[in-house]
């Protein structure tokens, strides 16, 4: 060939010597203190959530009324984090309160963005009448007040006895939150797969005899799947507050069990009453948890984008 | 299937064996429904692609012009089997692909492929160099000898791009380069047919010349044959062997390249020709003074009905496919009808009121069949007629492609 061309110097490391995608993401990640610091908060957090006897001996069953709202006495005192309206250590009941308030998280963003995605998906990519039933499906869910459903919920399940395992503790608010909760990832991702899915590269797969399903998997959910990452870590935030809610309404973690979202809503009462480290304490795990995650979510978004390497 | 086919090895055996056609359309029809109403009743029919037949021969390339909107996009999906079409017979090596299974199908993609326009869209940004081109081997199952590295590898030296930036991803390519990412992608199944949607026209002329270049040494190499979509005129004359002409979904005129080029029969072609820029100042593209100036459109377009002067101005917009005009397609827009002498007869004798233009009545009522005209085709033994579809080709003067 004549008009051979010699490739352009693009690439920064020498030779173009082969890599791992996974290696080159790692290295971008590392780069960056900000991903760093967010990492050690969510695994100091998930430390607590799965050895919570580390940071605390006390009990937060254990509530002397005449304690009530101790203030904070610093490290080394007897309630570090003091004690809230009933007596109870806030230490020991934010420590004990993370399994639950972050499993429930968790488990309600997977899975509800499983369903969305998945039915997003193939609304956009299949339009017709997929497209119309999941349609149809979003905006009734849509307009269905979630605190009505959620009684609606109680009435049904009032009488089961779900036990006391951390998981059965949040199945009634995670199937609450699930069934309220899948439709803005269906709408994102059925509107940016009815934009990716025009695009010539997808034309191209066709064109090979590329299955639906290979298409949809390989070349428009990768593409279509940007704006739904970003709702993530807001999400998680939105799950363990909604969560409060329903506890309010007995249909939350119920008693004994506690978490951050009861911890939020019982503390909210005495912040102007004298007492306000029963609020600060959860609110301030609350928000660091969320900003780690919203800082890892945008570093893990950028390292797997190829265009945005460094 | 884990049949083996080494890529780019073994492949010059195939010499082509000229006038041996390797891809047929017969009559080929796509219309897209409009739906309209409450029960999405289809009530009419965007007629993209409308009765075209054409023939592509063994290491061949085929022209197919038009400006936008006339179908030649259409057209290319169908073949590549993106779009099924309504009705009409796709032919690859004298097979019927179009009522095939979907096995049927995935096989006519092997010997089909498809170059895009658009080097930047064409490929996901998401995946490697080596993902984008191994990918058909995936699809297909195909487990070339020595390991589909290395056959993507091989595929890279054969568009003239270093193996060793496999491990790239598109972003970190030049045009040029993204689109002999893409040639490589359409070659890894060896495929008899290339259909080349306007494969340049998104590059810089300079890289243009250089992708060109690379699909001929391509062809000549790998006896491909090529379909080649483009509106650039210049680029089509250099690749092409014969040339169609398109106009609202029907192919006008087709012929070999010289003389479709040199001796247009159809006024659409002779004016497409005569809107191709000219790199000499002394030839004038517009039409002098007064034609333009006229008020009513009949002066213009008698103004304009002199090749050889300027260029031919075609008024207005294609008609709108869902409603395409009856008879000739283009009479609504022709410039040659209303200076010929039919016109001025039945405009004396008939109504003088009937409108604006007066053109042949049947250029309005009769579809013109697509024939060779004129006298000296009727001997051409074994190459491709020329053949225009125009009631009045015959007397057509000299055309009107510059000075």
């Amino acid at each position: 060939m004549s008009d051979a061309v010699t490739p352009a110097p693009t690439a920064r490391r020498p030779g173009g010597a082969p890599s791992s995608p996974l290696a080159d993401a790692w290295r971008r990640l590392r780069r960056r203190p900000d991903t760093i610091a967010a990492a050690v908060v969510l695994a100091f957090f998930g430390l607590m959530a799965a050895f919570p006897t580390l940071f605390t001996t006390t009990s937060p069953r254990t509530c002397p009324i005449r304690e009530a709202r101790t203030t904070p006495q610093g490290w080394g005192g007897e309630h570090p984090l003091g004690t809230d309206a009933l007596g109870c250590d806030v230490l020991a009941t934010l420590v004990h309160g993370i399994r639950p308030s972050l499993l429930l998280a968790v488990v309600v963003v997977s899975v509800s963005l499983l369903i969305g995605v998945t039915l997003g998906l193939l609304a956009g990519y299949h339009l017709g009448w997929v497209d119309y039933l999941v349609s149809r499906a979003v905006e009734v869910f849509l307009v269905i007040p979630l605190l009505l459903a959620a009684l609606l919920v109680l009435s049904l399940f009032k009488g089961v006895d779900l036990g006391t395992g951390t998981f059965n503790v949040i199945l009634l608010p995670a199937v609450v939150l699930i069934l309220f909760g899948w439709m803005p990832y269906a709408r994102y991702v059925r509107a940016s797969t009815l934009e990716a899915k025009n695009l010539d590269y997808v034309t191209a797969a066709r064109s090979l005899g590329a299955s639906d399903l290979r298409i949809m998997v390989r070349h428009v959910l990768p593409n279509a799947i940007g704006t739904v990452t970003a709702l993530l870590p807001t999400s998680v935030a939105g799950v363990i507050s909604a969560e409060a809610v329903l506890s309010f309404l007995g249909i939350g973690v119920r008693p004994p069990a506690t978490s951050w979202g009861i911890q939020i809503e019982q503390g909210s009462e005495w912040v102007l009453g004298g007492a306000p480290h029963i609020l600060l304490a959860p609110l301030i795990c609350l928000v660091a948890t969320v900003l780690a995650l919203v800082v890892l979510g945008d570093a893990l978004r950028d390292a797997l984008d190829p265009r945005l390497s460094a | 299937m884990t049949e083996s086919r080494p890529a780019g090895a073994g492949l010059v055996d195939e010499r082509p064996e000229p006038g041996e056609s390797v891809l047929e359309v017969r009559d080929l029809v796509k219309h897209y429904p409009v739906r309209s109403g409450l029960l999405r009743r289809s009530a009419a029919a965007v007629k993209a692609v409308d009765g075209v037949s054409l023939t592509l021969d063994r290491g061949r390339t085929l022209g197919l012009v038009g400006e936008s909107g006339s179908g030649k996009s259409t057209l290319a999906r169908v073949l590549v089997g993106v779009e099924t079409p309504t009705s009409g017979q796709v032919l690859v090596d004298g097979e019927d692909v179009t009522g095939r299974s979907r096995a049927g199908r995935k096989q006519l993609r092997r010997d089909v492929q498809m170059v895009f326009q658009d080097p930047y869209t064409s490929l996901n940004p998401r995946m490697s160099v080596n993902e984008i081109v191994g990918e058909p081997f995936a699809i297909h199952g195909i487990d070339p000898a020595g390991g589909r590295r290395a056959a993507v590898g091989e595929l890279l030296e054969l568009v003239g791009l270093d193996p060793d930036h496999a491990n790239r991803y598109p972003h970190q390519f030049s045009g040029g380069q993204r689109q002999r990412v893409g040639i490589a992608r359409a070659l890894a199944l060896r495929p008899k047919i290339l259909v080349c949607d306007e494969p340049v026209s998104a590059l810089d002329v300079s890289v243009q010349g250089q992708v060109i270049n690379l699909l001929e040494d391509l062809q000549e190499e790998l006896g491909l044959s090529y379909l080649f979509v483009a509106h650039d005129l210049g680029v089509v004359r250099h690749i092409a062997h014969d040339v169609a002409v398109m106009y609202l979904g029907r192919i006008v005129e087709q012929g070999p390249e010289a003389e479709v080029y040199d001796a247009a029969q159809h006024p659409y072609t002779q004016a497409l020709l005569s809107a191709v820029p000219v790199p000499d100042p002394s030839v004038r593209l517009v039409p002098a003074g007064g034609a333009v100036g006229a008020s009513s459109s009949d002066g213009a377009v008698a103004g304009a009905g002199q090749p050889g002067v300027g260029g031919i101005v075609l008024e207005g917009d294609p008609p709108s496919p869902v409603d395409p005009p009856s008879g000739c397609p283009f009479h609504t827009r022709c410039w040659l009808a209303p200076t010929l002498p039919e016109a001025r007869r039945e405009a004396a004798s008939a109504d003088a009121v009937r409108g604006l233009r007066l053109i042949p009545q049947v250029c309005e009522t009769d579809v013109p069949a697509l024939v060779a005209r004129g006298s000296a085709d009727a001997g051409a033994a074994g190459a491709a007629a020329h053949v225009a579809a125009c009631h009045f080709a015959r007397e057509l003067a000299t055309p009107g492609t510059g000075a």
